[in-house]
């Protein structure tokens, strides 16, 4: 946990100064987290996330839809947890030791997703809208991918929380 | 409107009525002796139109059509048109005579009110020169001036006209009462215009939907008054007309704002203006009826005369200019503060608005003025048509001076009552409430410790008494023992000098105590003992104090809570009218018989839900009379009673409030809807569609199996609205049909958001869960004799056989396993009985039985099917609050599936027992493992570990080798002797690594071996693996 935040803070950090320096990239300069599953890199926009828990107690229920772990107890209030690799089908799942949540949010939806492991921030200063598709990620992700970008020697895969919410949302309602 | 209440309300008019009388008769007779009286004058004019417009306004419209003509006789003397003469006085008070009669006949029964109207009518006409057959003016005014007023001398007589629309257009029993009073009048073949005149503003079409918006203010004001006495308005009637008032001007801010801002420079009136001046208009005619009903004549006026610039403004003004916007600001804010403030409204400016009214309006009055020629103006009477705004403004200052006057004591005192305050933070306190709620539950926790750990103190300090008891008994029996021994305690230990000790030394031990420092020690021991029991007892007494109040707290907090919880909620009455008009409304224009049963009116819900739910349940109402109820002569076919019955039963269902929609009319017509879907081509293959299937689709957008278009269903659109709308609510509507010809089901469910329940919390696999107290008819352990072991389990209770159930299956995908413990003696079960649902439900083990705030399960799961809802308790974990109902309920359709994927996937954290004798290893390790979302026991040793593993079986154990009574190897020897434990994995976590001692760990049955100090990720990586492997 102290790790992480240090990491965290230390990523912070590295994004901050630059933007100190070059005021006119700005608002340009977007910040993601960046997380792995199955060893593909993947960020979301830190903008859509509201926090990350590496500890806490899922509480399962019957009847979920499909990827859905069950409930926790996030700061006195009931949110969802969802596997997303299970979710995505990039795995079978099966219980393994609990990996970090990022709790993340729409208009309409909260959830906290799983992930296999938080890489830390990732700040860019641009890429390029016209890069959709990846050559490596699994096709699973495609549907929910809004960018691809390269960091460092990574292919990093930007999903969209708004894609993935909904489609949530709509399995949710077909479970019901 | 009950006819009581409007009883009520002509008996206090009447007294009013009767107590103007003398006022009138000595007014009449001053103006007799002196003609230029002005303030007799004024003060006739002024009650003479009191009565006709309160007389118009309580429904007796007889009595407004006497005092009309008087009215206007005196309107003419101001004018000039008219002189008093002998014969005037004559006939006013014979009409004031007319009033007394008419008042004193009024209660009685079969008074000739015709004859009287008729008398007065005709006298007045007679006197003012006027045609029995026709009069111009009245011509005029029946032709429907859209505005309702000609000119300021007019204005008043027309706005009665429009006053006396009110009760007709909204109150069905008053309309009855006038309309046949008008309709016998004429019949009579009295030619009296006064009352056609009357008749055709009813029937304008223009004056009556502007009368009913209206309206909705006055008789719901009227209503409020019930029983009130009707010059003095009750706090309560004043209450809810500054609430309803402060709506209409916030309603009007706004629309003015709009407005402002599409007018930046004069330009045309548009469509977009005229909107907004009639949204204004609206807010201020409805603030006028009110302010008129409760008694705030000041209001009223001052209303009224805004209304007429917006009339104009709307109907005739070719272009709005800034500055008229500014006026009708202005003039607002004035409306405002006459209704918040009257005592601070400065009249000057009411004045100077007043006239730029007129300045704005100016113009358009004289056209007016040439565009009916008919009216009946001289050019003598120019000259007092110019006075006449003059006139009319001081009276109209009179009233509003008047009013502020008399209403400003009272205003203050009722005002403070009401408070508005804004939904969010209503739900703020509720939700705070809820936290309250769980924070208690945390404080109960902690009590409940500190009484287990007073508890402990006591065993100990009893612990500790006895040591003491002992060693002094066992010291002073073992001095005596040895007698003159005395030497023998080690002269170090003794208190006593030497010599002083020599010169003791001839007594026996029997004949003097002597007092060594061991001695000593003991009694400062049985000294302790004693202190540490004092403190035991205060502790024990602050406790007690402690949880009083506690308790005292508690009652408070469940107070609070449900008060709060009211704040917000009301019963469904507040739309079961509604309800009950739709059907027989539906039923009526479709010539079928249907009657509606209602029941659980005392459900509450939130009041802006039961808003939000009453179109679509009528619209459901409307569906089951027109698509389910059969006709008359189908149903006697079908041996049904020929009233078709439609049922809305609403209950409360752990946190849902459960809302049942059934008839008993002809069902779901599955071949239409599988032709329509087919048509429509809404799913793949509608023919291998099961019923249930086929229901489901009716939300489908699009889908009316209706063949012909009716006005009241069969658009298509429809059920689908409906269960959007449902949906906004959080939630869910579901379709059940019965059997042939049976009629069909609707199912809302909506939440109460974070309301609180009563629940029994309980055990099953292991996990807590929540089910609502009032579901649970029975708690009781069954025979497994009485146990019937079909295909689908029963039990037998008393003369009962009902479904048996075991939520360790249903739930099966939340816990460790699915090991069904069927096999149990007596299985615990509770008899859960819901509003359609009844059955009995095995659980492993009883909790407790709480207040529990009920949360919904966040935004993402909506609805989870057998769940209805969950809560936190006071450690944070989170207990599901179970819906029996929906999780046995007869739509079990892919629910096996659904486990059978979910069972892989969503297991109990790991349940690790970690062994060891050092108290740091123990709680380094646990807190390394806590982190992984595993839970973990402690034991010191073999034997300690032992029993543990009796209480509950881990899923692994950390076993550490060295340990006092027990080793490790001894305690796995053990283990193995232990059929059910035998599969138990086991780490060695140890300190030696001589292959010796793996070897001999392995050959026990260990999974893995460790070697300390060892490396965080290590240990888990083996535990993973050791879990993994034994899983398989």
């Amino acid at each position: 946990m102290d790790e992480l935040i240090g990491e965290i803070d230390r990523e912070l950090q590295a994004g901050r100064e630059p933007c100190c320096d070059e005021h006119k990239s700005q608002s340009e300069r977007q910040q993601f987290i960046e997380f792995l599953l199955n060893e593909v890199v993947l960020a979301i926009r830190l903008s859509s996330a509201l926090e990350i828990c590496p500890s806490y107690e899922i509480t399962p229920l019957p009847n979920l839809p499909e990827g859905v772990l069950g409930v926790c107890n996030i700061r006195g209030e009931i949110i969802s947890v969802v596997d997303l690799k299970r979710y995505l089908r990039m795995s079978a799942g099966g219980f393994n030791a609990p990996n970090p949540l990022i709790v993340i949010r729409s208009n309409v939806l909260k959830t906290a997703i799983m992930v296999d492991k938080i890489q830390g921030l990732l700040s860019v200063v641009q890429f390029d809208p016209r890069l959709q598709a990846s050559p490596i990620a699994a096709k699973e992700i495609s549907p929910y991918l809004s960018g691809v970008f390269a960091s460092g020697d990574r292919l990093v895969h930007l999903i969209s929380s708004e894609k993935l919410l909904s489609a949530l949302r709509g399995s949710a309602f077909k479970a019901e | 409107m009950p006819r009581s209440s409007r009883d009520e309300i002509v008996k206090d008019f009447v007294a009013e009525l009767q107590s103007y009388i003398p006022t009138l008769v000595r007014n009449i007779e001053t103006l007799k002796k002196d003609p230029e009286h002005k303030d007799a004058f004024e003060e006739l004019h002024r009650l003479v139109h009191t009565i006709k417009g309160a007389a118009s306004l309580v429904g007796i419209a007889g009595l407004s059509h006497m005092a009309l003509p008087m009215e206007e006789a005196l309107d003419d003397i101001t004018t000039g048109a008219l002189e008093f003469t002998d014969e005037l006085f004559d006939a006013m008070a014979q009409t004031v005579c007319g009033f007394e009669t008419y008042a004193g006949r009024l209660l009685a029964d079969g008074m000739d009110q015709q004859a009287l109207v008729e008398k007065a009518v005709t006298y007045f006409r007679r006197l003012r020169n006027l045609s029995l057959n026709s009069d111009p003016e009245n011509a005029s005014r029946e032709a429907g001036q859209p505005n309702g007023n000609i000119q300021p001398s007019r204005e008043e007589g027309a706005d009665d006209i429009g006053a006396d629309d009110f009760p007709v257009t909204m109150d069905d029993i008053p309309a009855i009462d006038l309309t046949g009073e008008t309709i016998s009048l004429s019949a009579n073949g009295l030619e009296d215009f006064d009352t056609l005149a009357v008749c055709g503003n009813l029937n304008d079409p223009s004056d009556a939907p502007e009368a009913a918006i209206g309206m909705e203010g006055t008789v719901g004001a009227l209503e409020n008054g019930n029983e009130r006495s009707w010059d003095l308005p009750q706090d309560e009637l004043l209450a809810s007309f500054y609430q309803e008032a402060e709506e209409h001007l916030q309603d009007l801010g706004r629309a003015l704002i709009v407005l402002e801002s599409q007018v930046p420079d004069a330009i045309a009136t548009s469509a977009s203006h005229r909107e907004c001046i009639r949204q204004i208009r609206r807010a201020v005619h409805t603030i006028k009826g009110a302010a008129a009903v409760i008694g705030r004549p000041e209001i009223s006026a001052w209303a009224h005369a805004v209304e007429d610039l917006l009339d104009w403004l709307h109907e005739e003004a070719s272009e709005v200019t800034p500055v008229i916007i500014a006026t009708l600001a202005e003039s607002s804010d004035l409306l405002e503060q006459f209704v918040t403030d009257p005592q601070t409204v400065d009249h000057q400016r009411v004045s100077i608005l007043k006239r730029s009214f007129d300045q704005i309006m100016g113009p358009r009055s004289a056209a007016r003025n040439d565009n009916v020629p008919a009216f009946k103006r001289d050019a003598e009477n120019e000259e007092s048509f110019s006075e006449m705004p003059a006139e009319s403004e001081k009276e109209f200052l009179e009233t509003l001076l008047e009013g502020s006057k008399t209403d400003a004591a009272s205003l203050s005192a009722s005002h403070a009552k009401t408070l508005r305050v804004g939904l969010d933070r209503v739900d703020a306190l509720v939700n705070l409430a809820g936290e309250m709620n769980i924070a208690f539950s945390a404080l109960e926790r902690k009590m409940g410790v500190m009484l287990e750990s007073i508890g402990d103190l006591e065993r100990s300090c009893d612990r500790l008494r006895k040591t003491a008891h002992d060693l002094e008994v066992g010291y002073e029996v073992k001095a005596i023992q040895h007698p003159g021994s005395a030497h023998r305690i080690p002269p170090a230990a003794s208190s006593l000098s030497d010599s002083v000790a020599a010169d003791l030394a001839d007594f026996d031990l029997l004949e003097l105590d002597r007092y060594s420092e061991f001695n000593l020690i003991i009694r400062s021991l049985n000294e302790a003992v004693l202190d540490v029991g004092a403190v035991h007892n205060r502790l024990t007494n602050f406790y007690n104090d402690f949880d009083s109040h506690l308790n005292e707290q508690r009652v408070l907090v469940s107070e609070l809570q449900d008060k709060i919880m009211r704040v917000r909620m009301t019963p469904m009455t507040m739309i079961t009218n509604r309800l009950h008009r739709t059907v027989r409304e539906t039923a009526a224009k479709l010539g079928k018989k249907a009657r509606l049963v209602i029941k659980g009116e005392e459900i509450e819900l939130d009041r802006m839900v039961w808003e939000k739910l009453s179109d679509p349940l009528m619209h459901l109402l409307r569906n089951a009379v027109d698509h389910g109820i059969e006709f008359p002569v189908q149903r006697e076919v079908k041996a049904k009673p020929a009233v078709g019955t439609v049922k809305v039963i609403a209950s409360y269902e752990g946190n849902q409030v459960a809302i049942r929609i059934s008839d008993d009319g002809a069902g779901l017509d599955y071949e239409a809807i599988r032709k329509t879907a087919l048509h429509r081509n809404l799913v793949g293959k509608p023919d291998a569609r099961s019923e249930d299937e086929l229901a489901a689709l009716i939300f489908q957008p699009g889908l009316s199996s209706r063949r012909d278009v009716s006005e009241i269903s069969g658009r298509g659109v429809g059920l689908d609205v409906v269960k959007e709308n449902i949906a906004a609510l959080q939630g869910t509507i579901r379709v059940s049909t019965f059997p042939e010809d049976q009629g069909v089901q609707f199912c809302l469910r909506i939440p109460l958001t974070l309301a609180v329940i009563r629940a029994l919390l309980f055990t099953v696999n292991g996990r807590t869960y929540a089910l609502a107290l009032n579901q649970i008819k029975e708690i009781m352990r069954i025979p497994s004799e009485n146990i019937i072991h079909a295909k689908h389990k029963a039990v037998r209770i008393d003369a009962e056989i009902i479904p048996l159930h075991y939520l360790s299956e249903a739930l099966s995908s939340c816990g460790q396993s699915g090991d069904v413990p069927a096999t149990a003696e007596n299985p615990l079960t509770l008899v859960v009985e819901t509003g359609e649902w009844r059955g009995a439900v095995v659980i492993d083990a009883l909790n407790a039985q709480r207040e529990i705030v009920i949360k919904n399960l966040g935004s993402h799961l909506a609805s989870v099917k057998g769940i209805a809802g969950a809560t936190i308790m006071g450690d944070g974990k989170v207990v599901p609050i179970l819906n029996v109902d929906e999780l046995f309920g007869s739509d079990g359709v892919g629910r096996e599936g659904v486990v059978a994927e979910t069972r892989s996937i969503v297991e109990k954290p790991l349940e690790i027992l970690v062994v060891d004798d050092s108290v740091s290893i123990r709680q380094v390790v646990v807190g390394l493992l806590r982190r992984q979302g595993w839970q973990t026991r402690t034991a010191r040793d073999g034997i300690e570990a032992l029993e543990k593993v009796d209480e509950s079986q881990p899923d692994l154990i950390l076993l550490d080798v060295e340990m006092p009574k027990m080793n490790g190897y001894e305690f796995m020897r053990a283990l193995q002797a232990r059929p059910a434990s035998r599969k138990i994995p086991i780490v060695m976590l140890t300190s030696r690594t001589a292959p010796k001692h793996r070897q001999k760990a392995a050959t026990l049955g260990a999974k893995g071996f460790i070697v300390k100090p060892y490396e965080n990720e290590k240990l888990i990586a083996l535990i993973q693996h050791v879990i993994g492997v034994a899983g398989k």
